[in-house]
């Protein structure tokens, strides 16, 4: 009955609605099939699909090793209409015994890195591939020059080509960066862009760099008033920089319009009343984990030693907790949507 | 004002008459009627059964405008609803033949949902083996290629 559809209507209407478990396995109902849902365009196509219809997929990174010492272990959860369960458990083999300290980065088009001192690998969560790096990649290293030499004058940003294949290191482009940078501040990416904070005399401001001209930006002019920096943190919400300001009893976050380079207001979250978790443990609000479907976010509630994500509805003022995990591990949570992705 | 109405003919020849911001769902009508008016539309590969329901669709989806912008006839959660339940009560080729209707008069949300439920029905399978059945698609594998594929899916651990 299927093949009376046209082929067309079957990829781009019938399979691009298809989780990636299912893909994966019904590849082998033909090879019309699996030709269709190996190729670089019906998965770009399937990922554009699963962002603008499903919400995004967590994932949680233990730091430490499995006791047996093999194996990373992750564990990526899905958000349903109130409720966060668990969806897979995945282990990655590391090469040495001794790595204590895996980490992930954010995610893009459905990957991450996973890496430690020894190791990084590219990879997918959903469909359980990963990729050894070998070959040329490179780094984007900050640091504050004055710290490393002791002149007091230039802050410098640095990008690095590594060659794995020869062990060694090149400068591809060198800036001086006017103030220091706010080394204890997570940096964010959105839309080809990195950010991070950097300690302007006056206030914070944003320095920026473009992934495909390789070129620094300050941007002098951020929503965010001067502050203890505890207080500000930075996020990436649908494709778009986020700054988190911490009232004590509101958090407010607004997000970067990157055609006008203008700031817009976009959630002010009643910490209060809704999270109840201004106590004497909580320090500080961290930013939303991710933006979900039908006025929600997914916070974390740091208020007692067991961190909780946290499913908020923004317009009704009302919340729900799931899935605890000590807070050392839970603040590696990653937002994903599930694609096919592979490097090629 | 009375309405504008247009005449949608079937495969067996019935007549259906529909107003035409109904039938205007229908991107394929709707350029029709601008360039052949006051004229019949005969869909010949529509059974009356299948035509019948495409505009019981249209009507619930049609976008009225009272003079105070649009404003649709239902809610989007009571559509959403809706919707859900008119693919429901379809059985499986009579849903493939509204699937191609929609493809064939270009009404993109309901191309969505029947899509839909075709891609909940494929999911919903256990092996490739059961979709073969269902939507009657030849094998065109090997054994062993189909167990190299299923070896794929376990990357080591």
């Amino acid at each position: 009955m299927l093949v009376n559809i046209p082929h067309h209507v079957v990829v781009d209407q019938i399979l691009e609605k298809l989780p990636v478990k299912s893909l994966l396995r019904f590849r082998a109902v033909s090879k019309q099939w699996r030709t269709e849902i190996e190729s670089p365009r019906f998965q770009e196509r399937h990922l554009r699909h699963q962002q603008k219809s499903r919400d995004p997929s967590i994932l949680i990174c233990h730091p430490r090793l499995e006791k047996r010492g093999k194996a990373s272990s992750l564990r990526s959860l899905s958000v349903g209409a109130t409720l966060v369960s668990e969806e897979n458990h995945i282990r990655y083999p590391v090469a040495s015994k001794r790595e204590i300290n895996v980490r992930t980065t954010r995610s893009c088009d459905g990957l991450a890195c996973l890496y430690s001192s020894t190791f990084i690998y590219v990879i997918n969560p959903a469909t359980r591939w990963h990729y050894n790096i070998t070959g040329m990649y490179k780094i984007v290293w900050l640091y504050n020059s004055h710290c490393v030499y002791l002149d007091g004058q230039i802050n410098t940003c640095e990008v690095f080509s590594f060659e794995n294949n020869n062990n060694t290191w090149s400068h591809d482009v060198i800036v001086s960066c006017p103030y220091p940078i706010l080394h204890d501040k997570v940096p964010a990416h959105a839309h080809g862009f990195l950010y991070w904070f950097i300690d302007a005399v006056t206030g914070t401001q944003v320095l920026s760099f473009h992934l495909h001209t390789e070129t620094f930006d300050v941007m002098a002019k951020i929503p965010v008033a001067y502050a203890p920096h505890h207080r500000i943190t930075m996020c990436t919400l649908n494709d778009r920089l986020c700054l988190s300001e911490d009232k004590g009893d509101t958090q407010t976050i607004w997000s970067l319009n990157q055609d006008n380079v203008t700031w817009d207001k976009t959630y002010s979250i009643n910490l209060r009343s809704t999270l109840n978790c201004i106590e004497e443990k909580y320090l500080y609000s961290m930013p939303p984990v991710a933006s979900l479907f039908d006025d929600r976010l997914l916070l974390y509630d740091c208020s007692d030693d067991d961190a909780k994500l946290v499913v908020y509805n923004f317009r009704l003022n009302s919340y729900g907790k799931f899935f605890t995990e000590p807070r050392y591990y839970l603040g590696s949570a990653v937002p994903y949507f599930q694609s096919l992705f592979t490097l090629r | 004002m009375s309405k504008k109405m247009i005449v949608l003919k079937s495969s067996e020849g019935v007549s259906f008459v529909v107003e035409e911001a109904v039938a205007r769902q229908s991107k394929i009508i709707s350029f029709l009627v601008e360039e052949f008016p006051d004229r019949e539309l005969p869909l010949t590969n529509m059974t009356s059964e299948i035509l019948r329901k495409t505009i019981e669709y249209c009507k619930k989806h049609v976008v009225e405008d009272d003079g105070g912008g649009d404003s649709s006839s239902s809610s989007s959660g009571d559509l959403k609803e809706w919707d859900v339940k008119f693919v429901a009560e379809i059985d499986q080729p009579r849903l493939m033949d509204l699937l191609m209707a929609a493809n064939y008069l270009d009404i993109p949300s309901l191309l969505d949902v029947t899509c839909q439920k075709v891609a909940d029905t494929i999911a919903a399978c256990n092996d490739e083996k059961e979709i073969r059945a269902t939507f009657n698609i030849e094998n065109d594998f090997t054994e062993e290629e189909v167990e190299a594929i299923r070896m794929e899916n376990q990357y080591p651990i």
